[in-house]
């Protein structure tokens, strides 16, 4: 029997080997490479970020020192602008009732009298007012029929209107107050939140005893 | 089957590709197994460097802020706001301070209800103290009831001087009655305000100048006896 060497020449096979050596050896050397470059980077970069981190600390504890002498100041400071900040919330919220009383005297000049007033519930306005005669009442409860004249109130009603002794009324009336007229067409008081009582039409016509006399 | 056999020869002839590939294998999980922690380190040390500057300029804030503060206007400025809003339930002068807005003012004070609970501040931050109603900011009140009479002028003088006074005082209800021909009884609902001083670490980036506004404010504030209207 003959043998028949079928291998491709020796030449050949050295050659494909070389090749795939090169690409094995390129690929290693890629691969080492990008490790020993990562590792120096970040290790580079650890070294660096330490350095960095010993000197932040140092400018840090410096800063504290220094601060640490000055907490008095600080802590003044701080007191200052918080009491601050109280007192111009209370200050914005203080309801301004001079403002308030010198507004409803002003609804019952003399004579009329103010037998009371009561400002109780928030903006809500209670008041008692005494009439010399029918006259007054009757201006008064014109002018409270116009709303336009009092601009600090609103939703005037007149809970009761009760002739006294000789010619004298007493009007119960609750009103709603506005301490900002250019807001009191925007601040509407619904009617079931002042809870009043619209007075009955035939309380002002009604002729008076002593005219029919 | 038939037995493979590596001769040294054949070692001999493959260990460039051994070594190569197993350099390969080595470096891919050298990377894999140490690469991360690495770069877990480094990022750690990158945030704790980000934290330090962050602290070190909340700091340099708050030193420049005390820089620019003369301390001695800062202690005026502190008195003022301390008579307007005292840090504890004030109760000696209340009385007298009533009493002279009332004088200053032209009415009588006929009746005052006044229920400060408990007075000894160790003991008022111990206790419950339902005497003391409790509002926004940590501002705490003590009501009192006062009755006065005067004309309405007077009363209405009241009123508004009782909102000027020094101490930070709320009028919360009115209720006037007629007394006599010549004058009114009012009943008047008060709550006296006080502000305990914020507690706690400084935080140094929260520390900032006064502003115009609060110059103004502190401006319009007294420095001497409670209840003088201002």
């Amino acid at each position: 029997m003959k043998d028949i060497n079928l291998l491709p020449p020796k030449d050949v096979l050295s050659q494909q080997e070389r090749k795939a050596r090169r690409i094995l050896l390129i690929v290693t050397s890629i691969l080492v490479g990008l490790a020993l470059v990562s590792t120096g980077a970040l290790l580079g970069f650890g070294f660096y970020l330490d350095s960095q981190l010993t000197s932040q600390q140092l400018i840090n504890s410096d800063l504290k020192t220094q601060l640490a002498s000055r907490q008095k100041e600080a802590e003044t400071l701080r007191t200052v602008q918080y009491k601050l900040e109280g007192i111009d919330t209370l200050v914005r919220a203080q309801i301004d009732f001079g403002e308030r009383l010198e507004r409803a005297f002003a609804l019952a000049p003399f004579p009329i009298e103010v037998e009371s007033m009561d400002w109780t519930n928030g903006s809500k306005l209670i008041m008692v007012l005494n009439f010399p005669s029918r006259i007054e009442a009757e201006a008064f409860l014109k002018l409270a029929g116009e709303e336009t004249n009092l601009p600090y109130f609103q939703n005037i009603k007149v809970g009761s209107l009760n002739q006294g002794s000789g010619n004298s009324f007493a009007l119960t009336m609750e009103a709603g107050y506005v301490a900002n007229v250019a807001d009191a067409e925007e601040e509407f008081i619904p009617d079931e939140e002042l809870n009043l009582v619209t007075p009955t039409p035939t309380l002002i016509p009604t002729p008076l005893p002593d005219e029919t006399n | 089957m038939k037995q493979i056999k590596i001769t040294p020869a054949d070692l001999k002839h493959y260990a460039t590709y051994i070594v190569l590939v197993s350099i390969s294998l080595g470096t891919i999980i050298a990377g894999i197994l140490f690469l991360p922690s690495l770069l877990q380190t480094v990022l750690s040390k990158n945030e704790q460097l980000e934290a330090l500057s962050a602290e070190s300029r909340s700091l340099t804030r708050g030193m420049t802020v005390l820089d620019s503060i003369d301390t001695t206007v800062l202690d005026t400025y502190l008195q003022k706001v301390t008579v307007a809003l005292p840090d504890e339930k004030k109760t000696s002068g209340v009385i007298t301070g009533l009493d002279t807005i009332g004088l200053n003012s032209q009415v009588t004070i006929d009746r005052l209800v006044f229920s400060p609970g408990i007075i000894s501040t160790s003991a008022a931050e111990l206790a419950q103290d339902n005497n003391v109603e409790k509002l926004p900011l940590g501002i705490k009140g003590t009501t009192a009831s006062l009755v006065s009479s005067g004309t309405p002028e007077s009363l209405t003088r009241f009123l508004s001087n009782l909102r000027n006074a020094k101490q930070m005082l709320g009028v919360q209800q009115v209720s006037l009655s007629e007394k006599n021909d010549q004058g009114m009884t009012a009943d008047i609902g008060l709550i006296i305000f006080y502000q305990p001083p914020p507690t706690g670490p400084i935080k140094w980036d929260e520390l900032r100048p006064l502003s115009a506004e609060e110059t103004t404010l502190i401006d319009g504030l007294a420095t001497t006896d409670i209840f003088t209207p201002r």
